[in-house]
């Protein structure tokens, strides 16, 4: 299978678009905290996808310039969030893609569940036997 | 052929040498090892025919493999590309592996009603079918009781029915969505579910351990690879892996195959006769196919001289409609889908704004898949919606979509699979009515939420379930592609065995009916091989 190349840059801007997804708040990070730019690149380079991440990449730097007139490096995060919502319009398999993923790499973070009140696999400790009961407590 | 020098001697083979594993002759070919492809090899294999059953994907071990991650997705869900386009973007969701889409399924079993089979006559929508709720009666019982389905047939069914395991419990996310439900007038209960709520069939009970959708690592969900499958291999029929079937091969006179061309994991060919072939790998790859396989005597594809293969695909459109709550819900505590049902709405109502109807059930996910069917929002709402996660309950609003012929399923002329083959093309559209009927049940179940007690009402992701259709069935060989037993109307030793035969979706979830389906053309075919065909 052919890999779709990657960039040191493709990189950098999946990192702020995917900070734009899940953004750093009081409670983590955000994407960051499960580096999300690196991860989602590696995705994009293996995928049957990786094209789409290429298509989608070059309209959110034609968006960019278009709408901010500057690159995606030199957007604030205001910025960014209104170019998530173009790209949603304008490109939305590539936003989807970029989201499912985003969602993948954060929401399979031990540390995430614990702060969602998630408590994570549970078949091999007998399940959940007080699934009938009357829920009083987050995980 | 060419020629090979081994030891001393010279030898034919032929170029697409199959290794030595393969039969290279079987009575029946079954492309597909899901549910439909599962339960068509046991009922063959145990009445003596000899069965091959190729699948794609993988063959997993329950306990190894489908431990608790959502991360099983990869391993259980079809990766492979497909291109989307049209109006709206329909993706359903496709299993793949020893046991397919019931790997990846949640297991809710319920019945068709009688007017999900004559829509054309009862609302002036969609088409009848050549069968009718009477033709699958006995077919459904014995599914329910084979494959083990736990639950109650529930209050709106026309023949009251029973079913071998006892309801499980509601978990209290169902409680919790039964109370608003019932405020309104509903009468929510335990729909049928192939998931143990007791031992059985050596299998244990469920443990709520909410992982339905990445595959079950107890078994205690039922799935065409721990019931019929093993049945089927006990009774001699043999399952391949990694084989991805790539030419169905026609006769000259294009009238009947001869057998079948698949490419193991190392893409090499392999050639296995057959006097029968038995297509259940899902309208997509059914479909595909079909369309792969043309040539001199069937240059628009296999079975196809109606031109409507691929055609009048379908899928349900579907709403995720979520509350949150002042309190902990944990609705990751328990089976993921139908501990509570709501169907009171699936029956064709006159003072509606739409024909058809729809069901809701309680639908809660672990936290990448709630992500994904959230919605399509971002930044600090989406952040907000996610840290809700313990304490959201969660309706999935699943609504009948009628067939339309421009709905369909072709090859894509630009993109192709590591095979280099030509992948599916999905082309789909909502129909008005499929937009009316799905935001009638979104809208009932944003209005149960609220009744119970939800602080936040918030709809998520819009988007089909299932997929159905593209090889209808029907008396009729210009309008449909297969007749009522699913054999072809061109091709008479090729039968198409799961929902890609449905012409029209109901409202409910397909899987049942498509074995009753797959059960009822098995019973057929079993027939007339004892006379003599074919």
């Amino acid at each position: 299978m052919s890999e779709t190349p990657v960039t040191l840059d493709d990189i950098a801007v999946l990192a702020v678009l995917a900070d734009g997804i899940i953004p750093p708040d009081h409670r983590d990070g955000g994407a960051a905290c499960v580096h999300a730019g690196p991860g989602i690149a590696e995705r994009m380079r293996r995928s049957v996808f990786g094209f789409i991440y290429a298509h989608g990449l070059a309209t959110a730097r034609q968006l960019a310039l278009s709408t901010f007139a500057r690159p995606i490096a030199a957007l604030q995060a205001d910025e960014i969030h209104r170019l998530l919502g173009l790209l949603r319009e304008h490109s939305p398999h590539f936003f989807r893609l970029l989201r499912a993923d985003v969602c993948a790499l954060y929401l399979s973070d031990a540390g995430v569940w614990q702060r969602l009140g998630f408590p994570g696999p549970s078949a091999e400790f007998g399940g959940h036997p007080d699934f009938a009961q009357p829920q009083t407590r987050r995980a | 052929m060419m020629w090979v020098r081994t030891m001393a001697l010279m030898i034919a083979v032929p170029q697409t040498s199959p290794c030595a594993a393969t039969p290279r002759r079987v009575e029946v070919v079954i492309i597909g090892a899901g549910p439909c492809g599962a339960l068509m090899a046991q009922r063959l294999a145990t009445a003596g025919v000899s069965v091959l059953v190729l699948e794609a994907g993988p063959r997993l071990d329950a306990a190894r493999d489908l431990t608790n991650s959502e991360a099983n997705a990869g391993r259980i869900l079809w990766q492979e590309p497909r291109q989307f386009v049209g109006a709206d973007f329909v993706t359903p969701k496709v299993g793949t592996g020893v046991g397919g889409g019931s790997l990846a399924w949640m297991g809710v079993m319920p019945r068709f009603s009688r007017s999900d089979f004559r829509t054309r006559s009862s609302e002036g929508v969609g088409e009848d079918w050549p069968i009718g709720y009477d033709d699958l009666r006995p077919y459904y019982a014995q599914i329910e009781h084979e494959i083990g389905v736990a639950g109650d047939c529930g209050p709106c069914v026309e023949e009251p029915y029973t079913l071998p395991m006892p309801a499980h419990p509601l978990n209290w996310h169902a409680q919790v969505l039964a109370r608003g439900a019932r405020a309104l007038g509903a009468r929510p209960f335990a729909p049928p579910i192939a998931i143990n709520s007791q031992p059985r069939g050596g299998r244990p009970a469920c443990v709520y351990c909410g992982y339905c959708g990445s595959g079950c690592p107890t078994n205690a969900k039922a799935s065409g690879a721990n019931t019929w499958l093993p049945q089927a291999e006990a009774a001699g029929a043999r399952v391949i892996a990694g084989a991805f079937v790539e030419r169905l091969r026609l006769n000259l006179a294009g009238d009947r195959l001869t057998g079948v061309d698949y490419l193991d994991q190392e893409l090499r060919t392999h050639r296995v006769d057959a006097d029968l072939v038995v297509l259940a790998a899902n309208p997509m790859e059914n479909t595909r196919l079909l369309l792969l396989s043309a040539n001199a005597q069937a240059p628009d594809g296999v079975a196809n001289s109606s031109g409507l293969v691929g055609r009048f695909f379908m899928s349900h459109p579907t709403w995720q409609v979520f509350g949150t709550f002042d309190e902990p819900i944990n609705a990751f505590k328990g089976m993921q889908m139908g501990h509570v049902m709501v169907q009171d709405h699936h029956r064709p109502d006159p003072a509606a704004d739409h024909a058809r109807g729809y069901i809701l059930l309680s639908y809660m996910m672990t936290p990448v898949t709630f992500g994904n069917l959230s919605g399509l929002s971002f930044g600090q709402e989406f952040k907000d919606t996610l840290y809700d996660y313990a304490h959201t309950a969660a309706w999935w609003a699943h609504a009948e979509g009628l067939p339309f012929a421009d709905n369909a399923i072709t090859l894509d002329t630009q993109l192709r699979d590591t095979r280099g083959l030509p992948v599916t093309r999905v082309t789909y559209a909502w129909g008005d009515n499929d937009v009316r009927v799905a935001a009638a049940a979104r809208d009932r179940a944003a209005a149960m939420m609220a009744a119970s007690g939800a602080r936040t009402v918030r709809i998520g992701l819009n988007y089909g379930a299932h997929a159905m259709g593209g090889l209808r069935m029907g008396q009729d060989r210009t309008t449909s592609v297969v007749d009522s037993y699913g054999r072809s109307h061109d091709v008479r030793n090729l039968v198409i065995a799961d929902s890609s035969v449905f012409v029209t979706g109901s409202g409910v979830n397909p899987t049942l009916t498509s074995l009753a389906i797959t059960a009822r053309a098995a019973d057929h075919l079993i027939a007339t091989r004892t006379k003599g065909s074919p």
